[in-house]
């Protein structure tokens, strides 16, 4: 029977045409406009998100967003596959580190920071190391939309109670940390083994230079004297002072805030953000805790890393323009300056920013830290590489569990840069 | 006997679809993998498959950066210890499943579970279990004797394979020890009589009668194991990440950071086909051994073997 | 032949102590998902507790893994449909014809269950990708039918050798075609073992992790592994909710498993290590 063949042939290939592809790849001119946002593990982010959708799209009639939460553990890989799959998305928020790479490879366009008054790149309405970090070949990739720089967070009513003062330089850290350490149940200091936004500052509270670039080519720093010795000291806290339990090997910032929480640990380097989330979760701290300006280290400096965020549009998204609205949608002031108190980040256009800042002193620490004393790391094409393959903190580890001396592993360290840098 | 187009058109017609799968979908791209192993491919050529030939550079490369050796050594490593414990495991099991007593059926189908969970979850639990502070692993041993209070398994290699090796162990022998089962049964019960009016004690009976008579068996056994082991990459994606730093990584979760995360494709490429290689290798070289081993062309319970496990368990 | 009463109760004991490796993980799994939050974190694990609590899996399937399970439904049964669908073809086919390719299908099989996946992987990225493919359920279906299709045809050629060659001839001399005779007559008797390929293709597409992690980046395309993968990145230590998550994974498997192992392990150790 050549028709029962015809049509049993036809039933088996029935599932293979159409049914089953949903939806073609993000770039696609139907359907939603495709948002990455990054989700820093505070629920109110997704709250905020969901009201914000509604406003936009009553805005907009007819369109519609979708927005999806990538975790920041795995958003660099993400981006990656999906770039290589075509399958990126036609907004999203980019970590400032990562801008440069991923523009460098053509994946984003040109931001328009244009804004009446301020000259074509905006540049005195934003924040400075936020364009810059933005900035390759002279164009912009990314909009600011927020920043944050990480201060210290500690127990109050602990020091207090051990007559101690808040440590303002390095040794002050490691005399209070003893005393905690040794007159209290609590670990002393968060000095985690996962977070490179802790130990690479140190490197500039010592003088040194994570890189620097000399005649339009970076090179390393971490092979300086200084750097080498400011991660030795950071290791030394774990390994020779033991100021946090040994598990503290492989933890990131959000295990240290955990113990903050748990009321295990007494002091810790965290942001606005942290900050706020831990008082959210454990309001029997308020009152208990207090903020100051990092310990500066023996150069005098307290720098700490200006983290933050850049609003990205991908090239070859088929939704530009309205994708551009919606970027405009989250700049305006004051839904940034919702957006960023709610969650404790600080907005990255300046003007915005004295709006922003919470009337609370406890939280002056982080302006002050943000405005005057922080950095941002080299905004080179090849950051987003170091921190996905944890360059740092691979190294960093191998120094906290003595398998390596600092200056063995920031050699290797160099190296590796100074390839990248030149390959 | 039936028409020209019945003898000649369609089994290949039948055949088509099958083709068209095994071709495009295995050969082709396992064809693909090779050619690009001698390449340097990143972000163009998936935009416009653009690449650049390098020849046996990224062999070369394999061969010698110090972290991609250290990745094959500690895939062999592991995944031999992995065999090894999953073969005593389950021939222990076997063993245990092949003695008459009460809760035996119950026992076999509880020993299928492991094998039914996906791995994923299999390493979610497991990691839970394993976790420093709250972990039934570190509670159940602390009170074995050895104080294993606030132990971190994750912080350091060792430490983080042995909880890695456990998962996947237990997720393997029940194969092992049912299939062994099947074997054990297929021993005519004579051999075992006879043996045991020589005076053979269950030890010897162990050594001289019941292993040589699985050993075709157990050979192929160890070989579907080894490559199952060397391929492992959803457990310790979720348990380790390949972390602390990266010195968990397993060949299959390096092929898939230097293609996905890293854009090194032909690397990449280079590195999978090394992994296929040695397992080719493995394969033939414990095939060879079944043959030539003395009892390797002893009695081989083929007939019991169709006889399912189930039976057995009543 | 009787047992000394030692070795009675070491058997036992050895007994209970497997019983307990196998089975305490998935215990464990269950019952954290359904203690109270205080309950969880405890030093010293409790074994029990007298306030289940349910409302996790609510949460849980809010959050994503209603969807998440829906689509490994798809998956699975689109990758099983397709998957016997062709196999139960070729493998006829290779059973009654005499065809050049009968030799070459062992090797086949053993060199497909010998890859790691992450050798097909890069370029079925890119035939994906140039398809269109990537985020879609069919590009995944295809891909998932690169390595169940070749054990399919396998243990569905092995399984039509068994029944006798009489049966379509009659149905020939009766008039029908050598096709016709295939689906009236053979594929009806064929249910054990299209059941066995049927379900070896079910679980594996319901487990399997890399091809889903690779090729879906759309959240809400996303199967039960990656969720549950991606659950475990962002929760951060909730470990009652990842526990409901882990469960709404492996119960559906388990217990389809448990119904069926039957025909599976019959099926796979014949065809596994039968020559």
């Amino acid at each position: 029977m050549r028709r029962s063949l015809l049509l049993f042939l036809s039933v088996v290939l029935l599932p293979a045409c159409g049914a089953l592809t949903p939806s073609a790849g993000g770039a696609a001119a139907k359907g939603p406009l495709q948002v990455w946002i990054m989700e820093p593990g505070a629920p109110e982010l997704r709250a905020f998100f969901t009201s914000a959708t509604a406003d936009f799209e009553a805005a907009h009639r007819g369109d519609r967003v979708e927005v999806q939460f990538v975790p920041w553990a795995s958003a660099h890989d993400q981006f990656v596959t999906a770039i290589g799959g075509g399958q990126v998305p036609d907004v999203a928020e980019m970590g400032s580190t990562w801008t440069p790479e991923f523009a460098d490879i053509g994946a984003l366009a040109p931001a328009d920071l244009a804004a009446a008054g301020t000259g074509p790149d905006g540049a005195g309405r934003y924040l400075r190391s936020l364009v810059d970090g933005a900035t390759v070949d002279g164009k912009v990739y990314g909009v600011p939309w927020y920043a944050g720089a990480r201060a210290l967070i500690y127990r109050a009513d602990v020091l207090a109670a051990l007559g101690l003062s808040v440590p303002t330089t390095w040794s002050e850290l490691v005399s209070v940390g003893r005393a905690i350490r040794d007159r209290t149940h609590m670990a002393a200091f968060g000095v985690a083994g996962n977070a490179e936004h802790y130990v690479l500052p140190m490197v500039w509270q010592n003088g040194g230079e994570i890189a620097s670039r000399r005649g339009g080519v970076w090179r390393s720093g971490m092979s300086s004297p200084a750097a080498v010795a400011a991660v030795q000291f950071y290791a030394d806290l774990y390994r020779t002072e033991h100021f946090a339990p040994a598990g503290a090997l492989s933890w990131n910032a959000r295990d240290v805030r955990k113990a903050f929480e748990a009321g295990d640990l007494a002091m810790m380097i965290g942001g606005a953000w942290d900050l706020r989330a831990l008082l959210a979760a454990h309001p029997e701290l308020t009152g208990k805790v207090g903020t100051a300006l990092l310990p500066a280290g023996p150069a005098g400096i307290s720098d700490s890393f200006a983290g933050g965020s850049h609003l990205v549009v991908f090239a070859g998204t088929k939704k530009e323009a309205l994708g551009r609205r919606y970027v405009d949608f989250l700049l305006d002031p004051a839904r940034v300056a919702a957006f960023t108190t709610r969650i404790g980040f600080l907005p990255g256009e300046r003007d915005a920013q004295a709006a922003a800042i919470p009337a609370d002193p406890l939280y002056e620490a982080f302006s002050a830290q943000l405005d005057d004393h922080s950095r941002t790391y080299p905004p080179t094409r090849e950051w987003g590489g170091f921190e996905a393959d944890g360059l740092f903190t691979a190294a960093v580890q191998q120094v906290m569990a003595g398998k390596k001396t600092a200056a063995q592993a920031m050699a290797g360290v160099a190296k590796t840069m100074d390839a990248a840098f030149s390959g | 006997m039936g028409s020209r187009f019945d003898r000649k058109v369609l089994p290949w017609l039948l055949l088509a679809p099958a083709l068209l799968v095994v071709f495009g979908l295995v050969v082709y791209p396992v064809g693909r993998t090779v050619w690009l192993s001698f390449r340097s491919a990143g972000l163009p050529y998936l935009a416009s498959g653009e690449s650049r030939f390098v020849g046996l550079e990224n062999y070369r490369h394999l061969l010698t950066d110090p972290h991609l050796r250290e990745v094959f050594l500690t895939t062999a490593v592991f995944g031999f210890a992995c065999v090894a414990a999953t073969m005593a495991a389950g021939l222990a099991v076997a063993l245990l499943l092949d003695q008459p007593f009460r809760g035996r059926g119950l026992l076999g189908v509880l020993v299928l579970l492991p094998w039914a969970v996906p791995r994923v979850a299999a390493g979610v639990v497991w990691r839970w279990m394993f976790d420093d502070q709250y972990g039934l692993v570190n509670w159940t041993l602390s009170h074995l004797g050895h104080d294993f209070t606030g132990f971190s398994w994750f912080n350091d290699r060792l430490p983080a394979f042995v909880a890695v090796g456990v998962v996947v162990v237990w997720q393997s022998f029940p194969f092992v020890a049912l299939s062994l089962l099947a074997g054990l049964q297929a021993i005519p019960p004579e051999v075992k009589e006879a043996a045991r009016m020589d005076g053979a004690g269950p030890l010897q009976m162990l050594r001289h009668v019941t292993l040589p008579m699985l050993r075709p068996l157990l050979v192929t056994l160890v070989v579907v194991s080894t490559i199952w082991d060397f391929k492992i990459f959803d457990q310790v994606y979720v348990m380790t990440g390949g972390g602390p730093y990266r010195s968990t990584e397993l060949a299959a979760i390096t092929v898939w950071r230097e293609a996905f995360a890293r854009l090194h494709l032909g690397s990449a490429a280079a590195l999978a086909v090394a992994l296929f290689a040695v397992l080719l290798v493995l394969t033939l070289a414990y095939g060879r051994l079944a043959r030539d081993e003395p009892g390797g062309r002893g009695v081989s319970p083929r007939q019991g073997r169709r006889e399912p496990p189930r039976a057995a368990l009543r | 032949m009787k047992r000394r009463p030692a070795a009675t109760v070491a058997l036992y004991a050895a007994a209970v102590v497997v019983g307990l490796f196998a089975v305490a993980p998935f215990a464990w799994m269950l019952l954290t998902s359904i203690k109270p939050e205080g309950e969880i974190l405890r030093k010293t694990p409790s074994l029990w507790t007298a306030h289940p609590d349910f409302g996790r899996y609510r949460e849980v399937m809010h959050a994503g893994f209603g969807r998440a399970l829906r689509n490994s439904l798809i998956v699975a049964t689109g990758t099983t449909v397709a998957g016997v669908a062709v196999a139960a073809l070729a493998g006829y086919a290779l059973a009654r014809f005499d065809l050049p390719l009968r030799r070459y299908l062992l090797l086949m099989v053993m060199g497909v269950q010998m890859f790691p996946l992450v050798v097909l992987i890069i370029p079925l990225f890119v035939v994906m990708k140039a398809l269109g493919l990537l985020d879609s359920w069919l590009g995944l279906i295809l891909a998932y039918l690169s390595f169940t299709t070749p054990l399919a045809v396998w243990l569905l050629r092995s399984f039509f050798e068994t029944i006798p060659k009489d049966l379509e001839e009659a149905a020939m001399s009766d008039g029908a075609t050598r096709f016709g005779a295939m689906v009236r007559v053979i594929f009806p008797l064929a249910g054990p073992g299209l059941a066995a390929t049927a379900i070896f293709s079910f679980i594996a597409a319901w487990n399997e992790f890399l091809f889903a992690l690779t090729f879906l980046k759309k959240e809400n395309l996303r199967t039960l592994p990656v969720a549950l993968s991606a659950f475990v990145g962002r929760s951060q230590a909730d470990w009652g909710l990842i526990m409901a998550a882990s469960v709404l994974f492996t119960i559906p498997v388990v217990v389809f498993f448990l119904a069926v192992h039957r025909r599976l392990t019959t099926g796979m150790v014949a065809g596994s290590v039968t020559g």
